[in-house]
């Protein structure tokens, strides 16, 4: 049954709070949690390809509000954010109908100078369009291990997978980096 | 050679440098708070709520989890279908020849939504190119900006596809950054039939490359050209049917098809001369229910295969069944796994029947504030072993009730085996 299996989600809801609004308080500790972790939240969607990173992390956040109270754990909210920065940009880039599987993460935004492109591309450019080439688990995976430095749980927790498939996703993606930088040495 | 560590760490400084690109507003905690309604439109507002289907279908292929994993191998054959079955359920063959195929009419749909009759499998007629060299003053008017920030070391090239009903248009010329290797730049727009032409709404992508910036909400990009290395941009259409083109520079590589879906090869367009450096290709590839089951494949003048690439196309519109298999990957004990979003909140249960009249029940998983309530993730795996087997999904209502199924083919359809 779908329920039996919805239960296992890395942040349960408690059912019975559904649509109950958000006590007196949350905005205080959600406006904590933003105050602490905004920053962190923009640049993991921008990392990750958003096309507007502030949006989806003000969107992320705003889910929180919305949906603060009905956390079982108040201590996952970090992690809630987290995960709902990633779907959000998945989802965002699915609208737009972009796939960026061959895209650089984090690309610069519209705006950019060209002279910054520039220095990323002399700094990292190489780095990051291999991690751009990355299948989108990979992609990801290697993002949230290698930028947010997040444990195996954390990551399978933020994109919704198997703690077990974290590792393989981690690997082989740090593996194809390495090819690739290695063919390009 | 590098080595694992080093690696590693030029990962965290790449991505630590590149983080620093992003940076919040003052008023960003005003506007997060400002925000209200439903949240599932707000980052779209002008989209309708089944208008997120097909995204949030897609993106479900990535968050199905091993939790309520439940494998039931050996399990008896499906029995006769229950009292009230939407359609038969299997026989004890597990054949999946004897299953209905999946119908559009499941049953009571979520208001509003919308299930085309005809389904993507159908080949379509291959796309029509038509290429122009391209004036500056025949290019809209952002293109004064395009060419400024990018200024043209060769001709400037329009290439008009038909695809399926829709039209894109792609300008491309090559730029010299600063003096630097020549790279491909390319700006593509889709002509929306339900809007008519609008470069205004430019959906932009590129990759392997680095990007600069012409306009606000209108980047442009380039790629540097590599030596043999098959590098591809994806652009996606939010339409019915053309799902994404491609640009590809390459060298050494004569003709190239896009692949999708278990029948679907389009033939791409070759691009020489024109005074580019290296051939082009571009091609629009078929939508497809799945996601992630593209593919770019290059051949040498021999006919030879000579680079693949993974292309993911966008699958909005052409939604033949509200019943979706977007990805399938091995996992790390050796399991093959199938996953995906269930777009119908009648699906409660999915099983996977093998030729034996095995069963693997599968899952859902899936995090409440993530999805639509329409989607759930579910996954069903199965071991590795049986990777080239064909497979018959099935879905069922709370009351067991089959509600369609696909049949996975190796080799035929889009579930061919895909190292990730």
């Amino acid at each position: 049954m779908a329920t039996s299996g919805r239960a296992g989600c890395p942040y349960n809801v408690e059912a019975t709070y559904a649509g109950s609004p958000a006590p007196p308080g949350s905005e205080a500790v959600v406006a904590e949690l933003f105050a602490a972790r905004y920053g962190e939240m923009v640049r993991l969607a921008g990392l990750l390809g958003a096309d507007d990173a502030e949006d989806v992390a003000q969107e992320a956040f705003a889910r929180l509000l919305d949906r603060h109270a009905r956390l079982h754990d108040p201590g996952a909210a970090v992690g809630y954010v987290r995960a709902t920065v990633c779907n959000l940009t998945r989802n965002r880039r699915r609208h737009l109908g972009i796939a960026r599987r061959s895209a650089p993460p984090g690309l610069p935004e519209a705006g950019a100078t060209l002279e910054q492109a520039v220095i990323v591309r002399e700094d990292h450019g190489e780095v990051l369009a291999a991690v751009a080439a990355l299948p989108r688990r990979q992609r990801e995976a290697v993002v949230l291990r290698y930028w947010l430095e997040l444990s195996e749980a954390e990551i399978a927790a933020a994109m919704g997978i198997a703690a077990g498939t974290v590792k393989s996703l981690v690997s082989r993606g740090v593996a194809s980096v390495g090819r690739k930088l290695e063919a390009l040495a | 050679m590098n080595d694992h560590h080093d690696v590693e760490e030029r990962l965290r400084a790449a991505l630590r440098a590149r983080a620093g690109d992003f940076t919040g507003s003052p008023d960003a905690w005003q506007r997060t708070l400002a925000r209200g309604g439903d949240p599932t439109t707000r980052l779209h507002p002008g989209r309708s709520r089944f208008g997120m289907i097909a995204p949030l279908a897609a993106a479900m292929a990535v968050i199905a989890v091993a939790t309520g994993l439940l494998i039931q191998r050996g399990s008896p054959p499906l029995g006769p279908a229950t009292a009230g079955d939407a359609t038969p359920a299997p026989t004890t063959s597990g054949s999946p020849a004897v299953l209905p195929p999946l119908s559009p009419t499941h049953g009571s749909l979520p208001p509003g939504t919308h299930v085309p009759a005809a389904c993507v499998y159908a080949t379509p007629p291959p796309p029509v190119y038509k290429v122009t060299n391209a004036s500056a003053g025949s290019m809209p008017a952002p293109a004064s900006d395009w060419l400024t920030k990018a200024p043209p070391a060769t001709p400037v090239v329009r290439v008009d596809v038909t695809y399926r009903g829709d039209r894109a248009v792609t300008y491309l010329w090559f730029t010299r950054h600063n003096g630097g290797p020549l790279a491909l730049v390319g700006r593509i727009a889709f002509l929306l039939p339900a809007t008519g032409a609008n470069l205004d709404t430019v959906h932009w992508d590129g990759g392997y490359g680095f990007v600069t910036a012409v306009s606000a909400g209108h980047p442009l990009q380039s790629v540097l050209i590599a030596d043999n290395r098959l590098v591809t941009y994806e652009v996606g259409l939010v339409s019915g049917h053309v799902a994404s083109a491609m640009v590809t520079p390459f060298r050494g590589v004569n003709s190239i098809d896009a692949l999708s879906g278990p029948t679907a090869t389009v033939p791409g367009l070759v691009i020489s001369g024109h005074g580019f450096p290296a051939k082009v290709s571009v091609s629009p590839v078929p939508s497809t229910p799945t996601y992630g089951s593209g593919r770019l494949v290059a051949r040498d003048a021999a006919g030879k295969v000579v680079g693949t690439d993974y292309v993911n196309p966008a699958s909005f519109g052409d939604w033949c069944t509200p019943l979706v298999v977007a990805d399938r990957y091995q996992e790390p004990g050796g399991g093959l796994v199938f996953s995906t979003g269930a777009a119908l909140p009648q699906v409660a249960s999915v099983t996977a029947v093998l030729p034996d009249g095995s069963q693997l029940q599968g899952g859902f998983s899936g995090h409440p504030e993530w999805n639509e309530p329409y989607y759930w993730g579910w996954q069903v795996r199965y071991p590795l072993k049986d990777a080239s087997l064909t497979v018959t999904l099935l879905f069922k209502d709370a009351a067991g009730r089959v509600l369609g199924h696909f049949t996975t083919v190796p080799g035929q359809n889009p579930y061919a085996p895909v190292k990730r």
